[in-house]
């Protein structure tokens, strides 16, 4: 992989660049820092996402939809809690209209009357996933949202000094840096604050799920590069694989569950390490014995451990066996968006000093450091019990 | 370029590797070896395919080949602690007609994956408090499955009855399963006829393949059984209780006929126009099911395909073949997908090859994709809601 971080002008986006010469497509991806949101906030930006994909003041839906079908990447966008990504695809001699769409879709979207009204019902009784459930931002859903609320969320949020592009693919830097220039070069930051409507946020009780769950959340862990690094690392020795502690803790010995995982997660102030069980029958008793074994196992934890992790870790994103060390969305992108998506993301989080790959953290972690923060991550962390309905 | 020329672009993609890249051979116990070069991947894929169509379990438990895949891959079995820090990972899966076993390594750990596989199909000795843990395990996976699938399985019973619907099984029942009855079946099950390997990466094809036939060539011969006849019930609609969403199901026939990858083309192109549907199909040389859904609304999908106009069936047209050509090389451009895809083929008889449903789509016309398209009707299709 040939990594390459090209700075732009300040009303430009920074653009990522990650070469994949033996790519067949080009896959796009901007992330948007949003800060911290609240509830209501985070609801709009759900129905911005939805919305955002269904056309631009320059392209219709269709149009957009049919540059993009061809690389296997269609037009997504996700809400997480420190961030907004799109994702997208063309093929590779379309990298030119693939940022223009993009700069479209980030500056000049359509948001008609209608398409965000089918929307706002669309994330109101819209049904969450089993995983989308347990690592929802919030438990309730937002009512009361208008098309003004979502504008104003667009033009607060999506703005070319909170934006980092990456593209991934056969391509060329400079030729990326150009065609990048050429589509963002007069993106200006365009604020326009309004005063949000009132509106209602309810449980409607209709994310009830027949299977429960077990988490231990740590504290948020501030995101430098170096402490960041280990509680990747630490993600995958608790939960990543056949090895992990998890998995012969919660599987293989108490018989607790089938399907666990542990991943960092993004948070508004850097990371979360979340540990997760599912079963359908949970207690806090469970989660506390969970806990107790997972911190007498990490002092078991050998060289061995640590190298399991890296593997883990730096393996290739084609590989599906083992889950993502780091949850950026709640479902899997295919491997080269997921290149795209992880450059873009870990630029927003670590600025100037951030790799490109995953592979490129936690080669200096020590074993006893990694023992050290995961136990003390583990020992401070909040126990979540959700039971199935 | 156009935007109609894009389209027409990615419809002649080049395959992902060239013919002299890749070598398929049959040993002489029947079972099959592929393996194919990938020159730029970081990584190698190996993958064990064992057909479970030709044995007969109608005196066990339903489900006992998934039960059977729990036990094969348990970690210490595997050795997973020996070979996780090697970056050697192992994960496997039960399918209605095969059972399947992946290891991905980096390029230099070929032998490694390999012993995994090695270990992993040695001779089974479980006790009866083993199956029952693992039964359990079994009830969880059961409890925790997605709403999509709960929906596809029932499409998949009301069309083709029970047994060919549910490779996860009862646990109940599974706990109950004689350990040496277990044995048993590991013996009718691994013979050459049954097994298949595939590995794909930045590996010799050579040297890959003779390192395969090591592993398989000892295992008895057999001759490979017919694909399972499968007869379509009638369509309807029926409510699932405990789900949420919908699906619409279309019968298909073999992979390689033209009306399945006409199928195939329009459940991709209707849910193309839905945010987040999904399309499941496996190819196979029996009939199956391409069947198109959602799961975070309980409506939509079928008032788009029967309030259907002619001129989006057009668009749709104009985009599906696009649409599937795109699905099959999603598989074919990765060493992991291109394994799979391969090695479960080839699990059917070794003349299957993916590039015929890629040339059966390539022959589809208007008449077979309206005619698909109208298998996902509410007249034609197998309906089922959540409730």
């Amino acid at each position: 992989m040939i990594g390459a971080i090209l700075g732009l002008a300040l009303t430009m986006p920074q653009v990522v660049v990650v070469a994949k010469p033996e790519a067949t497509a080009i896959a796009i991806s901007a992330v948007v820092r949003t800060g911290e949101l609240s509830a209501r906030e985070w609801a709009a930006a759900e129905v911005l996402c939805a919305s955002l994909p269904l056309g631009t003041r320059s392209y219709t839906r269709w149009e957009m939809f049919s540059a993009t079908a061809p690389s296997g990447i269609p037009i997504r966008c996700s809400v997480m809690p420190d961030h907004l990504s799109i994702e997208m695809g063309v093929l590779p001699e379309q990298l030119g209209t693939g940022l223009d769409i993009l700069r479209d879709i980030l500056d000049r979207a359509r948001l008609d009357e209608e398409d965000v009204r089918g929307q706002l019902e669309t994330v109101l009784y819209r049904r969450k996933g089993l995983w989308e459930q347990v690592l929802a931002h919030a438990g309730g859903e937002a009512t009361g949202l208008t098309k003004p609320w979502i504008e104003q969320i667009y033009r607060n949020l999506v703005r070319p000094d909170r934006t980092v592009i990456a593209v991934a693919g056969p391509v060329d830097p400079v030729e990326v840096l150009a065609a990048a220039s050429n589509a963002f070069g007069d993106w200006r930051v365009d604020v326009r604050v309004r005063t949000p409507d009132r509106g209602a946020w309810v449980d409607t009780g209709r994310n009830t799920v027949a299977v429960g769950s077990v988490e231990l959340r740590s504290p948020v862990i501030p995101p430098d590069l170096e402490g960041s690094s280990v509680a990747l690392l630490a993600a995958a020795a608790l939960g990543v694989g056949k090895t992990s502690s998890l998995f012969r803790i919660a599987r293989e010995e108490m018989g607790l569950s089938y399907a666990q995982e542990a991943f960092l997660y993004p948070d508004s102030k850097g990371f979360r390490l979340r540990v997760v069980a599912l079963s359908k029958s949970v207690s806090s008793d469970m989660a506390e014995q969970l806990k107790a074994a997972l911190l007498r196992d990490i002092d078991t934890w050998s060289e061995n451990t640590l190298e399991a992790a890296r593997a883990a870790v730096a393996r290739p994103l084609d590989n599906r066996i083992v889950r993502d060390a780091l949850r950026l969305r709640v479902d899997r992108p295919s491997p080269l968006s997921g290149e795209a998506l992880i450059a873009a993301y870990l630029r927003m989080k670590f600025g100037d000093v951030a790799p490109i790959s995953l592979s490129d953290l936690g080669a200096a972690v020590t074993l006893e450091r990694l023992k050290t923060d995961a136990r003390r991550w583990i020992t401070e962390s909040q126990t979540l019990v959700r039971n199935s309905a | 370029m156009t935007l109609t020329a894009l389209v027409l672009a990615g419809l002649i993609s080049a395959p992902a590797a060239a013919s002299d890249d890749r070598l398929r051979t049959i040993l002489p116990n029947n079972a099959i070896i592929w393996a194919e070069r990938f020159p730029q991947a970081k990584s190698v894929s190996v993958q064990l395919f064992v057909a479970t169509t030709g044995v007969d379990v109608s005196s066990q438990p339903r489900g006992v080949v998934h039960l059977l895949e729990h036990l094969l891959l348990k970690p210490a079995r595997l050795n997973d602690a020996e070979f996780a820090p090697l970056g050697v990972f192992s994960s496997g899966k039960s399918y209605r007609d095969f059972l399947q076993v992946e290891v991905s390594a980096s390029p230099e750990r070929l032998d490694e994956a390999l012993q995994v596989l090695r270990r992993a199909i040695q001779p089974l000795s479980a006790s009866a408090e083993q199956v029952r843990f693992e039964a359990k395990l079994i009830q969880h996976e059961i409890d925790a499955v997605s709403d999509d699938a709960l929906l596809g399985r029932k499409a998949w019973t009301s069309a083709y009855g029970l047994d060919a619907a549910d490779p996860l099984g009862e646990p109940e029942a599974l706990a109950e399963t004689d350990p040496s009855a277990l044995a048993a079946l590991t013996t009718s099950l691994f013979i050459g006829r049954n097994l298949v390997v595939s590995i794909t990466g930045p590996i010799n094809v050579d040297d890959a393949t003779r390192r395969a036939t090591e592993l398989l060539s000892s295992f008895p011969k057999g001759e490979r059984p017919a694909p399972p006849a499968r007869s379509a019930a009638p369509a309807g609609r029926w409510e699932l209780p405990g789900s949420f969403g919908e699906v619409r199901a279309a019968p298909v026939g073999a992979y390689r006929d033209v009306s399945t990858a006409a199928t195939l083309a329009a459940g991709l192109a209707i849910a193309s126009q839905m945010p987040s549907a999904f399309v499941s199909y496996t190819p196979s040389l029996s009939n199956g099911l391409v069947v198109i859904g959602q799961t975070d609304r309980a409506e939509g999908l079928g008032l788009f395909i029967d309030d259907m106009e002619d001129a989006t069936k057009a668009q749709l047209f104009s985009i599906g073949r696009l649409l599937a050509r795109r699905w099959l090389n999603g598989y074919l451009e990765s060493p992991s997908g291109s394994a799979f895809i391969r090695g479960m083929l080839f699990s059917q008889g070794a003349s299957n090859r993916p590039e015929y449903l890629a040339e059966a789509l390539d022959v589809v016309n208007w008449q077979d994709f309206q005619e698909a398209l109208n298998r996902f009707t509410r007249e034609r299709a197998y309906v089922v809601v959540g409730s």
